[in-house]
């Protein structure tokens, strides 16, 4: 608002003072055109006043020598001379006057008594004339005489026949004609004034305007003039009828040019306010300008009051931002000037309370700091009620350990006296047996558990480092890991990110310790769900890294905290629901700290943890890197898997649109012995059905053409009796129910585990001791199937970055299901899982989570292609 | 339960006398046979065998039509479709009119005796 009020007061400044600049402008501008036109007239009239002058002295010396003539004229003379011819007389001055039109003409003896006269002549002018002095005048100058208030030439000369007889008067009025004549000539207005008395009695003129107005105002027109000194030459202005003239006036001589009373003067004037009428058109030409220069002015003063008000807005904005305490608002200093300068001060003021202010916050630092010392020593003292806490942890720890060594035993002692007698039954026995050997290996762990404890307290723990070859190790970790899963229903997967060191140099007894029991307590407080270990290898920092994933009840940060204390388990009731003596962790973190590493926790409570163990790659002599699955394969110790290969008999039929799939459960049926019809879809599984005699179909859940779903639907309908297995990479409840519906006997996950699939077919075909299993040399090998999958991949690749680039989100789910259902029965678990989630991802329409995993999953592809070329 | 009753639908009079070997194998003798599908349809208006095995191709009228009139006279009739084309198309069309089995000639006994038991499944219900 404010500025809004300053914004218009500069406006009407500027609009005002143009004005006024406007209107001073046009006044000096009219009053120099009225000085022109002064000056210009008064020019003029000099000049006229010369003109007439002239024109009057010429007319009148032209008449001079006419009336000279006419005395020289010899009948004339003799006229006079004889004086008795007054008739011929008067009829020679009469033609002689009309012949240079003169008015009136008389002569005079030598005494100037009138001989004779023209009958025109008014016998009062002639009484007026010889009244007056009207001697022949040699003289330069005008000469005129009023006579009855007309002006006349009165001009003389002596006859001389030859001796003077005489003389020869001869007038001629000065009429309306000279004037107009000479007004013309001079373009002024011409008036003659005989001044009477200092006073005007006549005017002479021309200008009919003028003697109209002569005749109203008979007087006061010319009374000015009387003021006027004969011989002055000064223009003056002179108001009359409403107008105004610029006049110069000047003497006549007159017959009697010694009294003052009869004295004649011209006037020559122009009138000014006719000039001046030329500028009320300039007028009329300068008011748009005017319009226009208000118009520039009001623009001009917008501009100008903006370029004022803006920044003073900005900084009003500013202060306001200071005002609210936000001072790391910077100004912009565009302006120059005072504005500049005051926005520039307005900065060093804006910086000047900044540093006031950090230097209140230094303070209060300070104050904090303070508080931090007090804080410390209470610290201190919680310190010292906790060491005495830990003091009693160990007793605590002491006494369940006596009982955790003391229950085992009891049952040891208890079951061992019953076998001492005979009578029991075998039943009874066994489960005496089997108790005790339980109760004795927990008695073991608990042992070793406390024998590590005092050993890592007493630092007398040593390590065995020598050239360990790492995948033999995590093998045995899986395997392991693999027998406790399955007996809790949990999905075990470990997943090798390659390349992966082939040796390694550490202590493997206590790498394997840590890792087992990583992995087993992650089994042990995992209800369902998964279980991971992934290994990878940082190459820039050099180090292994062990990741152990659940899907178990997680722990609160609180718990982490206590997590790794040697007598402390999470929680108390944890013992009882899950045993152990709590010293697992402690013995981890500790080896692990000895051997160079460490391990990192981070967990979600009902989510799961992870557990992380890092440990520096100390390289060997071997430093080959095992780049993928299928060399890591020839490196695990597989015989045990190997060995369990069941050996059966009867017919499979399989039906995949993956080919890859198709070649592996081919491969898989055959290492059993049975036989294996392989077909790419479910139309071909309906027909091989019904033409052969089939023990097992499988059938993969989605195929072109027909699924999986509709041919078993066939296939019940029309009474086909053996079991049919849908495999399926969906393991979600819809598609489960969708087997059921369909009639299916079981479903099969995938991507396809080997003994588990080995053990399907076991369950579904007929044992055959004495089959002969065909020599595997015959089959396609494993790692010609790996590379044939790992070929296809490229193509895979491609099309699924085209995919990608079209946002076909169809041909993506459709090329992510068969990774999904294929990639990790070839050991690329991760590609599976990877898939997996993308699937999700794309059916959740997260569109950047999406796009972000999409570009990851496509240089993970392209890696592994890389990794096997 | 009483003795099962069969009529056997094909042309070629080789393939009828097989089945009813197989068939007289598992103790079953109530056969009759038709050579051609219009024979069939009227044998089994008359008759109303508990399981009819149906040859699909024959000349003039074939097994589907056979298949559909016999349904029309009993919804609830027992036909097993037995053919050397095992094609789809076959296949789905024998589903869409109801067959309650499909063997592919040539055919082991165990595929006549699988339909005989689903027959008595059939029936229970």
């Amino acid at each position: 608002m404010k500025i809004k009020s300053l914004q218009s007061k500069i406006f009407i400044l500027v609009v005002s003072l143009f004005t006024a600049v406007l209107i001073l402008n046009v006044y000096s501008v009219f009053t120099a055109a009225r000085k022109q036109a002064e000056l210009l007239i008064e020019a003029r009239l000099n000049v006229g006043k010369k003109v007439v002058i002239d024109e009057l002295l010429t007319d009148q010396k032209n008449f001079d020598l006419n009336v000279g003539t006419i005395a020289q004229d010899w009948g004339f003379r003799q006229a006079l001379g004889q004086q008795t011819d007054t008739e011929s007389l008067i009829n020679i001055m009469q033609n002689h006057i009309q012949r240079i039109s003169g008015d009136f003409a008389f002569v005079t003896d030598l005494n100037m008594e009138v001989i004779a006269s023209t009958s025109t002549i008014d016998p009062s002018i002639l009484q007026q004339l010889q009244h007056e002095d009207v001697a022949p005048s040699t003289t330069s100058s005008i000469s005129l005489a009023l006579l009855n208030n007309k002006p006349f030439y009165i001009s003389s000369s002596t006859v001389k026949a030859p001796i003077e007889i005489g003389y020869i008067f001869v007038g001629k009025v000065l009429d309306s004609s000279i004037f107009t004549r000479l007004e013309e000539q001079i373009d002024l207005g011409i008036s003659l004034v005989k001044l009477k008395d200092n006073g005007n009695s006549g005017v002479f003129s021309t200008m009919p305007s003028l003697l109209a107005a002569q005749n109203d105002n008979k007087v006061k027109p010319f009374s000015s003039f009387s003021s006027m000194k004969p011989s002055d030459n000064t223009t003056q202005i002179v108001e009359w009828n409403q107008k105004t003239y610029i006049a110069v006036s000047f003497p006549l001589n007159t017959g009697n040019s010694h009294s003052a009373h009869n004295q004649l003067i011209m006037v020559l004037h122009d009138s000014l306010s006719e000039a001046m009428s030329s500028l009320n058109r300039f007028w009329v030409d300068i008011v748009p300008f005017f319009f226009v220069g208000i118009l520039v002015a009001l623009i001009g003063a917008f501009v100008i009051a903006r370029s004022i008000t803006t920044p003073v807005t900005r900084l009003l904005n500013a202060t306001r931002y200071v005002a609210n305490g936000n001072y790391s608002k910077e100004l912009e200093i565009k302006q120059s000037g005072e504005l500049g300068e005051l926005i520039h001060e307005f900065k060093n003021m804006q910086t000047a309370i900044v540093a006031r202010e950090n230097e209140i916050k230094k303070q209060s630092l300070a104050l904090q700091e303070n508080e931090k010392i007090k804080f410390e020593a209470e610290i201190a003292h919680k310190e010292r009620e906790l060491a005495e806490e830990a003091t009693k942890t160990k007793s605590q720890f002491l006494a369940s350990m006596s009982h955790e060594i003391r229950t085992p035993l009891t049952s040891i002692i208890g079951f061992s006296e019953t076998l001492k007698n005979r009578n029991i039954p075998n039943k009874d026995k066994n489960s005496a047996i089997e108790t005790i050997n339980r109760c004795g290996n927990h008695l073991l762990n608990v042992i070793n558990d406390i024998l590590d404890v005092s050993k890592i307290e007493a630092r007398k723990i040593e390590l065995e480092v020598i050239d360990t070859p790492l995948l033999p190790l995590i093998d045995e970790v899986r395997q392991l890991a693999d027998m406790l899963a399955s007996n809790k229903d949990i999905n075990f997967h470990l997943e090798l990110q390659f390349p992966l060191p082939k040796y390694i140099a550490t202590d493997p007894t206590r790498v394997k310790q840590v890792l087992i029991n990583l992995v087993s307590n992650a089994i042990k407080f995992t209800e369902s769900g998964n279980v991971n270990l992934e290994i990878s290898f940082n190459t820039k920092a050099q180090t292994l890294i062990f990741s152990v994933l659940d899907t178990g009840i997680g722990m609160s940060s609180e718990q982490i905290s206590r997590l790794f204390s040697a007598f402390d388990q999470a929680d108390t009731s944890t013992t009882r629901k899950f045993g152990g003596t709590g010293l697992g962790l402690y013995i981890c973190d500790q080896l692990s700290s000895l051997l160079g590493g460490k391990i990192q926790v981070t967990s979600q409570l009902n989510v799961g943890s992870e557990f992380q163990l890092t440990l520096p790659y100390t390289q060997t002599n071997d430093v080959t890197l095992v780049s993928n699955l299928s060399d890591a394969n020839d490196l695990f110790i597989t015989q045990a898997s190997q060995a369990e290969i069941p050996t059966l008999s009867g017919k499979v039929l399989y039906a995949d649109d993956n080919e890859d799939n198709r070649r592996l459960v081919s491969y898989l049926i055959k290492q059993t012995g049975a036989k294996a019809i392989i077909v790419e879809n479910g139309e071909q599984a309906v027909e091989q059905a019904l033409a052969n005699e089939i023990d097992l179909i499988l059938m993969d859940m989605q195929m072109p053409e027909m699924d999986g779903l509709e041919a078993t639907e066939m296939l019940k309908s029309l009474g086909f009796s053996k079991p049919i297995i849908m495999m399926t990479a969906n393991i979600d409840k819809d598609s489960i129910e969708q087997c059921v519906a369909s009639g299916a006997d079981d479903h099969f996950g995938k991507p396809i585990d080997t003994q588990k699939f080995h053990l399907l077919l076991s369950k579904h075909l007929t044992h055959d001791i004495n089959h002969n299993v065909e020599k595997l040399s015959d089959l396609d090998d494993y790692d010609e199937m790996v590379n044939q999958f790992l070929a296809g991949l490229t193509d895979t690749l491609h099309n699924l970055t085209q995919a990608h680039h079209l946002h076909d989100k169809q041909t993506m789910l459709n090329i992510l299901h068969q990774i999904k259902g294929s990639a990790g029965s070839f050991g690329y678990q991760n590609l599976t899982n990877k898939a997996a989630k993308l699937e999700n991802e794309i059916h959740s329409q997260n569109e950047e989570n999406t796009e972000k995993q999409m570009n990851y999953f496509l240089t993970q592809i392209k890696q592994i292609i890389e990794g096997n070329q | 339960m009483s003795e099962i009753s069969v009529l056997i639908v094909d042309d070629v009079s080789n393939m009828r006398s097989l089945l009813a070997s197989s068939l007289r194998s598992l103790d079953i003798t109530n056969i009759l046979e038709a050579s051609s599908s219009l024979d069939a349809i009227e044998i089994y208006q008359n008759k109303k065998s508990d399981i009819i095995f149906l040859d699909l191709q024959m000349p003039k009228v074939d097994g589907f039509e056979a298949l559909k009139q016999i349904r029309e006279i009993n919804n609830n009739a027992f036909i097993v479709i037995v053919s050397g084309e095992n094609s789809i198309i076959n296949v789905k069309k024998a589903i869409q009119l109801g067959a309650n089995g499909f063997i592919v000639k040539p055919y082991k006994l165990g595929k006549i005796q699988e339909m005989i038991e689903k027959l008595n499944a059939h029936q229970k219900k």
